[in-house]
């Protein structure tokens, strides 16, 4: 039905066209009616048949002598009005011709007009819109084709040299704002890898001590050391796991399956030692998602929650349901709650508020999130919880 | 300076739209009834031009004006290409108001007739009778020959017209134009 509308531009045409036929119509009836009026008057005037009734009236009293030259004369008036009779015949079927002619150029000439302005300015106008867009959409290097002729090329030309400064710049900005993540990293990790060393070097160096006090080193000493030294190290490792988990998050590989069901094992895993209640709501339509991501995601969230407290009391709550065209998942603890000023902050890479924390686990929530095209919020109260509320998509099943 | 790019455009536009657009609704005239024969040892022909007349026309034929009516036949032989020989005649007609007839020329006869309505005119105007070509001892004998007819209006002009009135408009601007059946002398003296 959409496409039954005339386009903006080709209503315009046509309105155009429309005003145009009627004028140049009335102005031809116009025209040529005042010319035949003009005409028919002059042949109202009769004057061949004036010239024949006064013939008729003289012919047989001019003597004989002058007849002939009477007869000529008449004739020779006769002619001359039929001869202004025809031409003005003629000249009325010639007017007529004209004033199409006339209109057929004026038609043509509007459109010669309509497709340069076309070609001229709505044609550059519209590849101006569609790198606007398209630029919108993210494409960089846009560069819209140049028409020397058009009124509008120095549009296109600041248009261009617009893309192309925005592009400078954004090099500039990117490469700006790596630099300030490398010197993040090697700040994150300069911290966290010093941590760990601190106990394995005074474990170190406790058992060099003894080692080289010629005491006999007992074995609860050592095993205590390397008890340090073997958990520090597996610090380290996981540390080194997480960084390289963030940096490559393997592309997603989603299917329909239930997220229900996946939410029961996930949080029957952790009942046994924890206080965890699940509300799911019934007929949950199946989820489309990579399963092992998905799974990465929630068990990063309960055990985020898990370890930001050790209240007797500690509690989560989780609740799945479904609002209008999403699948919204709440993961609510009773726990301290998360300072209003880390709020803005908690889902930047690096930010922890732990001492053992890579400050990765809720960047990789994030990220798995909005891969597919979900969205993560958090709430929190300080001192007496914390919402982390997931909201999906709901995506038709066609099989 | 305005005034005459005006007048220069409009004469444009109006030579293009002739082109395409011809203000008069013209025919198509043919050659009928082409008959060639000797007589008293002469080539003669004689033709009727058939669809010639329009209601305009008729109304120019009646207006008083010269109007004439050029014929050519032109003798080939089948193997050249140029004619051997090309002859011209006209015939002109002329109303006279006053006496309200119409004088017909022919410059073959070299005499006039009158007629006194058109119907007489469409006739006469258009038809020739036993016109001379040539002696029949100048064709040679066992050579096939044809002859090649046209004819078209002479151009007419009128007191409040710029130009002339080109009749052949009249007729799309077409001569018309036929090519006899091949002859020979043997088949006048079988």
């Amino acid at each position: 039905m959409k496409k039954l509308i005339p386009s903006f531009r080709l209503q315009i045409f046509i309105i155009f066209i429309i005003l145009l036929f009627i004028s140049v119509m009335f102005t031809r009836t116009f025209f040529i009616r005042s010319n035949d009026e003009f005409l028919q008057r002059l042949s109202e005037q009769n004057i061949l048949a004036n010239i024949e009734s006064l013939y008729a009236d003289f012919s047989g009293s001019i003597p004989t002598n002058q007849s002939q030259k009477f007869n000529r004369d008449v004739e020779s008036l006769m002619l001359g009005q039929k001869a202004i009779d025809l031409s003005v015949d003629i000249y009325r079927q010639q007017i007529n011709a004209y004033s199409r002619y006339i209109f057929i150029f004026i038609l043509l000439s509007v459109l010669i007009v309509f497709v340069l302005s076309i070609s001229l300015i709505t044609r550059p106008l519209r590849r101006l819109q569609a790198g606007t867009q398209a630029l919108m959409s993210g494409e960089k290097n846009i560069q819209i084709m140049e028409n020397r002729f058009s009124p509008i090329n120095d549009l296109i030309l600041s248009f261009n040299s617009m893309v192309r400064e925005v592009d400078r710049q954004r090099r500039i900005a990117i490469e700006a704002e790596k630099q300030l993540v490398w010197k993040e990293i090697a700040r994150v990790m300069a911290h966290e890898i010093k941590n760990p060393l601190t106990p394995i070097k005074l474990s170190v160096e406790r058992l060099e001590m003894k080692a080289g006090s010629n005491t006999e080193i007992n074995t609860r000493l050592l095993h205590e050391s390397l008890g340090i030294i073997k958990e520090e190290v597996n610090n380290l490792q996981t540390l080194v796991e997480r960084f390289r988990g963030f940096a490559s998050l393997p592309k997603a590989r989603p299917e329909f399956y239930r997220f229900d069901v996946q939410l029961e094992e996930i949080v029957g895993a952790y009942r046994s030692d924890h206080n965890i209640a699940l509300n799911i709501e019934t007929n949950l339509p199946l989820i489309y998602a990579d399963k092992i991501q998905m799974k990465q995601a929630i068990v990063n969230l309960i055990q985020n929650a898990i370890q930001s407290s050790d209240r007797d009391d500690f509690h989560i709550f989780i609740n799945l349901r479904i609002d209008g065209d999403t699948i919204v998942l709440e993961i609510k603890d009773n726990g301290p709650g998360i300072p209003s000023k880390y709020i803005e902050k908690i889902f930047e890479p690096y930010f922890t508020t732990r001492r053992k924390g890579t400050g990765l686990g809720l960047p990789i929530v994030k990220r798995i999130i909005e891969n597919h095209h979900g969205n993560i919020m958090l709430s929190s109260v300080e001192g007496h919880r914390t919402t982390f509320t997931i909201t999906l998509p709901i995506i038709e099943n066609e099989r | 300076m305005f005034g005459t790019i005006t007048d220069r455009l409009i004469a444009t536009i109006i030579s293009i739209g002739s082109l395409f657009f011809p203000f008069i609704d013209g025919i198509e005239p043919v050659f009928n009834d082409v008959r060639i024969s000797i007589i008293e040892n002469t080539l003669v022909l004689s033709m009727h031009l058939e669809n010639c007349y329009t209601e305009e026309l008729d109304k120019i034929l009646m207006s008083g004006q010269v109007v004439t009516l050029r014929f050519q036949a032109e003798l080939y032989d089948r193997i050249q290409t140029q004619p051997i020989l090309t002859r011209q005649f006209y015939q002109t007609l002329r109303y006279n108001p006053l006496e309200k007839q119409y004088w017909l020329y022919s410059s073959e006869k070299d005499n006039s007739d009158t007629f006194s309505t058109l119907q007489q005119v469409h006739r006469n105007f258009s038809t020739l009778n036993n016109i001379y070509l040539l002696r029949a001892g100048d064709l040679e004998k066992g050579k096939n020959y044809f002859i090649r007819l046209t004819a078209y209006l002479d151009p007419i002009t009128f007191i409040s017209q710029k130009s002339n009135l080109d009749l052949m408009l009249y007729w799309n601007n077409k001569k018309p134009i036929v090519n006899t059946e091949s002859f020979n002398l043997s088949i006048f003296y079988h």
